[in-house]
């Protein structure tokens, strides 16, 4: 016996008991729902940070359309989220993993957008720096550089293939695109002899193009040798 | 001498008894008092101015009047001193009377009765003595009224302990010299604080209602005589259950209490301590609000008052007692000679005081130097309360004649005659004078000569009231003026007048009074009433033994037949028989008794012996029991020891009036087991080794003589019964003989051993011993409580038990408390022993048949209203071997038994019915019993249903109810709160029947709680595995949160302002 409750005291206390019991019980069940909301949710909101980061960091590279397809479908995507939440809420809806997988999907699709729209500039920056390159990299002026240019073309290209995620990451890209270029343009060819090869990277360049100046310069040391003639 | 109509006669007028004998003394009309008073013709002075010559009342008037007429110095503080009843307010009153028709022209006469005994009508006499009635003393009478209304006031008794209270504080008293009065000093007042100690003393006969009994008379029982407004040690005689009690309360009370309990100078002390008069006058002026100086103020202003009228005060004071708590101040009114101060008027004061008061409360220096006459009543040498005035036979006969006279009279004729007659005593109407039956009743009934002329004593005779007054029982009585009034003739003639007409009068000896005790027979002679007295046997007996000489025998005197002592006119006067008796040739003279121990009245003589036989001539071989007896007088070995013992035996068995002794069948079988208890010195057969087993006769003449009549009954060829005279010769020898050694032989049957002296009387000891195995069985209740109930009750179980139809006693269930079961235990063994012993022992046997018996109700009553008197204290025995006899050593081992272990087993088993009871109030608390039983079926069905479903092993109980839980509990809280003994023992007798029930709710209550807890418990258990394993509360919140972060996060993206630089 209890010195402090009687019998009443007790048996109210066991109902009161009783029912929290039986409260937890049903609480217990909907924990499993919370946590597999959670564990969507956290996923969810990963990727979503990495777009918005990107997005926030590529905006303004993008082009226009590319932007305004972007933001139409993360409102879309922020509608959804919204609906899910008030059902969390308000509605006592605890699983929302169908919801905010659907909210996935957008997000994928927005980050594949991005990843695309992203991918489609980088490509647009380098590919003419690329293919001068190309032309010189086997020239005797380039022999110097031609390590650091392969080097920065090959860092530059792996840019291509995921989002910037930080500002250094978007800072390191134009620095080594700005220092590729800068090499490229620092080369020391004659006016006929660079729009020469500029014709022959854009595939224009024909014999008639191939003046005193640019005979010279191609008999120059041992460069002959390294210029190839092909037909059509 | 021819008698025709004196038969059944009624003189007295039955309603004038209770007029004339008021017990209370409180308003017998000053006619009657006249009447009634006998002169006090010898009153013993100890003090007095000059010499004495007239030491009667008379001359202690005409010294008062003197006093009066004495302008210069008539200033008397006159004290009358007597224990009370020996007549101080009889004389006082008188001298008032007498005083007042020969000084009303000079002095204004104040007389103040006892009246209640109480101040509060002490100070009503004095305002409607009208005193103060005087324009000018109208405050002082304003102020005696409100003090009566402060006396009738309902919480005096807190408020006078509250008083003393502040007494013990606020009056300076002599330092404390011992330790212990430092003690009391320093304790006093927490003591006096605490409730259980103010309970205590305001108990009933506590001292606070005896001081608020001088005070007020609003109380139901006035004041004892004995009784002073004072405290006593018994008051300080706190029993065990009540001091533990109190050593929990405050740290005061606490430690005086066990310094009390301890020791009996403690209490003494504290006694002498609180009597203190500085602090009861303190207690009791501030209580009434009236204190002594003020009373002293106004009698001042009175005096004052009078001496410019020109005229003197007088004061009468019955007794100064009634005036506690003012009495020290009035006294110094009083005792103010007018000589001293100018403006005074003289004052005489005559004061009644009893010894006590005299003694403790009177200063030294008044009683040596102020008191101008010093009177006693009393013999303050004798140890008993006994009044000088009653010395003298004739003094009771002339008082008891008075009232006689008295009550013959309506109280008119009596009325003009003190009207008009100054109450003349010559002139006092006496109705003996003009009855037809005077002659016969004075001659035969007797008379007092009274200054009216001759009263007779009838229905008394001067035998009669001389015997009852001393046979007054000395330990409820005392042998006083008023015990005589009140316990002998107001007793007598209201209770049994109405009997005379029925021929019922005298009734039985033990019926004639209940203050005074039938005189034992100093003889045989009952057994001749019985026989011959046939249906009036017993109140012939009452005649005999009071009015007569407490023998039968039957004598001639002047030619006429006596028998004890008593002419044939008696016996017709109350319609008894005038039987033979015994007859006696002899003539008899009757002197009256002397007080206070009668002398043994002279006896008429039995017949002379015959003269003894010649010895027979017999062989020389053969040693008859003649004589042996012979030669054992010539100092040879007794033979023949077996018949002389065997007969005498019987003799004494049969001749004893056992009954009157108290003495019980069983006892005188025990103690009379075989003849071999009686040895005579010289005897030839084997004696006892242990003294303690035999009562031994001494060789003597007197012996021989009745061994010699023994042994002429035991010889068969004897002609004794044949040879004229030889039988009353043979039974007045062997009465005689029996009458000598009776107290010895009947106080060797009373004790345990011949050495060994009675711890109790036996019917005693077996009474308290089967009262407490009653109780112990638990066969007793509150209900008993009553000693009339409880001796029914004990004596059933007795018969019950002897019979084998007692039913077992339950009390040795576990449910009591280790102590009870273990006394229970103890006692077991003896207890139908110890009740048929009590049966027996309360046996008494109706008239002379031997198989005709009745309970002695009577002396059993006692015993139980003396038990109940003390709360069912046992008192401590003398420790003694008393193993020789059975029914002694097991009564005596009983009570030891319960004596030494009743104290721990009460605090036992109150610690155990208090645990019951608490438990079961623990189990009900936040509700009632309906209430629990209501929950009890709630919650069974609770936990019967979805979606609990909690299997469990309580069974539910429908025939156990909360109505009948309820019940019990009210009784067991009524058993545990109960304070005195007899309460407890009662209460925890009747519990035995109680506690089973008890338990059976105690376990029904126990098990569903256990069920209650341990579902508790399981529940509890799951909501902390529940609740550890759950959090869904925090997590919901934070998955709330990442909903509002990322939509707020999206949101942002939104804004023009979303690129990160």
């Amino acid at each position: 016996m209890t010195d402090t409750l009687g019998i009443v005291e007790l048996a109210e206390k066991v109902k009161a008991l009783l029912k929290v019991n039986a409260d937890l019980k049903t609480a217990g069940q909907q924990v499993k729902q919370i946590e597999n909301t959670k564990i969507e949710l956290e996923k969810l909101n990963t990727s979503l940070t990495e777009i918005s980061r990107s997005y926030r960091l590529i905006k303004t590279r993008l082009p226009t359309d590319t932007q305004i397809t972007f933001e139409s479908d993360l409102g879309q995507l922020i509608k959804d989220l919204e609906n899910s939440r008030q059902a969390f809420w308000q509605q006592q809806q605890p699983d929302q993993t169908v919801n905010l997988r659907r909210c996935g999907e957008r997000a994928k699709r927005l980050t594949d957008l991005l990843r695309g729209s992203w991918r489609n500039y980088v490509a647009k920056q380098l590919n003419p720096l690329v293919n001068l390159l190309n032309l010189v990299v086997n020239l005797p002026e380039v022999a110097a550089q031609r390590a650091e240019l392969q080097n920065l073309k090959h860092q530059l290209t792996s840019f291509q293939n995921s989002l910037p995620q930080s500002n250094n990451q978007l800072q390191k890209f134009d620095t080594q695109l700005e220092s590729f270029r800068t090499i490229l343009q620092n080369l020391e060819f004659e006016p006929e002899v660079r729009l020469f090869l500029e014709k022959i990277q854009t595939g224009t360049a024909t014999i008639a193009d191939l003046n005193e100046t640019v005979l010279n310069w191609c008999k120059q040391g041992q460069r002959a040798k390294t210029f190839f003639i092909k037909l059509g | 001498m021819t008698i025709s109509n004196f038969k059944l006669f009624q003189c007295w007028d039955e309603k004038r008894i209770s007029q004339v004998i008021n017990p209370e003394a409180a308003s017998v009309m000053p006619a009657d008092f006249m009447a009634t008073h006998a002169p006090f013709t010898h009153i013993k002075y100890e003090t007095h101015p000059s010499q004495v010559s007239d030491t009667s009342e008379t001359g202690l008037l005409n010294e008062l009047n003197e006093y009066a007429v004495n302008e210069e110095d008539g200033h008397a503080f006159v004290v009358i001193q007597g224990i009370p009843g020996t007549g101080k307010s009889h004389l006082i009153w008188w001298l008032k009377e007498r005083y007042a028709q020969q000084n009303s022209e000079r002095d204004e006469v104040l007389f103040i009765r006892r009246a209640q005994g109480n101040l509060r009508s002490t100070l009503q006499q004095i305002i409607e003595s009208g005193i103060f009635d005087d324009a000018t003393m109208q405050d002082h009478l304003k102020k005696l009224k409100n003090a009566t209304v402060k006396l009738s006031n309902a919480a005096l008794e807190d408020m006078i302990l509250n008083n003393l209270q502040v007494a013990t504080n606020e009056v300076k008293l002599p330092e404390a010299v011992s330790p212990r009065e430092r003690r009391i000093k320093g304790d006093i007042e927490g003591f006096l604080l605490d409730p259980q100690v103010r309970f205590e003393l305001k108990k009933p006969n506590g001292p606070v209602k005896r001081l608020l009994r001088f005070l007020s008379s609003d109380l139901q029982h006035s004041l004892a005589n004995q009784e002073f407004p004072r405290f006593e040690a018994g008051d300080f005689t706190f029993q065990g259950l009540t001091a533990d009690k109190i050593k929990q309360s405050n740290f005061e009370a606490a430690r005086l209490v066990t310094q009390l309990k301890a020791s009996e100078e403690m209490r003494k002390d504290l006694t002498v301590f609180l009597n203190q008069r500085q602090l009861i006058d303190f207690a009791i002026g501030r209580t009434i609000n009236l204190t002594g100086t003020e009373l002293k103020d106004m009698f001042g202003e009175l005096r004052r008052e009078l001496y410019r009228r020109n005229r003197n005060l007088a004061i009468f004071i019955e007794d100064v007692a009634a005036l506690t708590g003012v009495d020290a101040e009035l006294m110094e009114v009083l005792l103010e000679r007018h000589t001293n101060q100018v403006g005074l008027c003289r004052i005489i004061s005559v004061i009644g005081i009893t010894d006590s008061y005299f003694r403790d409360r009177l200063p030294d220096n008044v009683r040596r130097d102020r008191v101008t006459h010093h009177l006693k009543l009393n013999d303050d040498q004798s140890s008993t309360a006994e009044s000088d005035l009653l010395k003298d036979g004739d003094a009771i006969i002339d008082l008891a004649a008075r009232y006689l006279n008295a009550m013959r009279k309506d109280r008119t004729e009596f009325e003009t005659w003190y009207n008009a007659n100054y109450a003349t005593p010559a002139d006092l109407p006496n109705r003996c004078t003009t009855c037809p039956h005077q002659a016969t009743c004075h001659a035969n009934f007797g008379k007092a000569e009274l200054e009216t002329g001759a009263v007779g004593l009838y229905p008394f005779n001067r035998q009669a009231l001389l015997t009852m007054y001393t046979q007054l029982d000395m330990n409820k009585s005392s042998r006083t003026p008023r015990a005589l009034l009140r316990d002998v003739l107001y007793y007598v003639l209201q209770s049994h007048t109405p009997k005379l007409k029925e021929r019922m009068f005298p009734p039985a000896p033990r019926e004639v009074g209940s203050q005074f005790n039938p005189p034992s027979w100093p003889n045989l002679h009952y057994n001749t009433v019985d026989t011959q007295g046939g249906k009036d046997a017993e109140r012939l007996k009452s005649l005999l033994l009071f009015w007569g000489n407490k023998d039968a025998y039957s004598v001639e005197i002047n030619g006429e037949r006596n028998l004890g002592g008593l002419s044939r006119p008696v016996f017709e006067a109350f319609g008894l028989p005038f039987i033979e008796g015994i007859p006696s040739d002899r003539k008899i003279v009757k002197p009256d008794p002397v007080l206070p121990t009668p002398k043994p009245d002279l006896k008429p003589l039995p017949p002379k012996p015959e003269p003894k036989p010649p010895l027979p001539i017999i062989s020389p071989l053969v040693i008859t029991p003649q004589i042996a007896v012979q030669r054992w007088l010539g100092g040879e070995k007794l033979r023949h020891y077996d018949t002389f013992a065997r007969i005498l035996l019987n003799i004494i068995r049969d001749y004893t009036d056992w009954e009157a002794h108290g003495v019980s069948r069983n006892l005188l079988d025990e103690r009379f087991k075989g003849y071999s208890r009686l040895v005579f010195e010289g005897q030839d057969s084997k004696v006892s080794s242990n003294p303690d087993d035999y009562i031994e006769f001494k060789r003597s003449q007197e012996l021989g003589l009745v061994l010699s009549v023994v042994a002429d009954i035991a010889d068969k060829d004897s002609d004794w019964q044949q040879v004229p005279g030889k039988v009353g010769a043979y039974m007045a020898i062997l009465s005689g003989w029996l009458r000598k050694e009776e107290a010895r032989i009947v106080d060797f049957v009373q004790r345990p051993g011949k050495n060994i002296p009675a711890p109790l009387p036996l019917a005693k000891l077996l009474m308290l011993d089967c009262v407490f195995q009653d109780a112990v069985e638990g066969r007793l209740s509150s209900e008993q409580a009553s000693p009339e109930v409880l001796f029914k009750t004990v004596m059933a179980n007795c018969a019950a038990a002897r019979d084998n139809k007692l039913p077992p006693s339950k009390m040795n269930s576990e449910v009591h408390s280790a102590q009870w079961r273990s006394l229970f235990k103890g006692l077991g063994n003896q207890a139908t022993s110890l009740r048929t012993a009590l049966l027996t022992a309360l046996n008494r046997a109706q008239g002379n048949s031997p198989n005709v018996l009745f309970v002695d109700a009577a002396t059993g009553l006692d015993i139980l209203r003396e038990l109940k008197a003390k709360d069912w204290e046992l008192g401590v025995l003398p420790n003694l071997k008393v193993s020789n006899v059975k029914v002694w050593s097991q009564s005596y081992d009983n009570y030891n038994s319960l004596q030494s272990s009743l104290y721990p087993v009460l605090v036992g088993e109150r610690q155990n019915l208090e645990q019951s009871l608490h438990t079961l109030q623990n189990y009900l608390k936040g509700g009632t019993p309906e209430t629990v039983f209501q929950t009890i079926r709630d919650m069974l069905k609770l936990f019967s249903a979805p979606p609990y479903q909690l299997p469990h092993n309580f069974n539910s109980r429908p025939d156990l109810q909360s109505s009948q839980l309820t019940e019990l509990i009210t009784k067991l809280a009524a058993v545990c709160v109960a304070r005195s003994q007899e309460e407890l023992l009662l209460g925890f007798s009747a519990a035995g029947v109680l506690l089973p029930e008890v338990q059976l709710y105690l376990n029904y209550l126990s098990s569903f709680s256990k069920l209650l807890q341990d579902v508790q418990q399981a529940t509890e258990r799951a909501i902390f595995d529940a609740q550890s394993q759950s959090n869904a509360g925090q997590i919901a919140e934070i998955v709330g949160r990442n909903y509002d972060e990322t939509i707020q996060s999206l949101q942002s993206l939104l804004s023009k302002e979303a690129v990160s630089v």
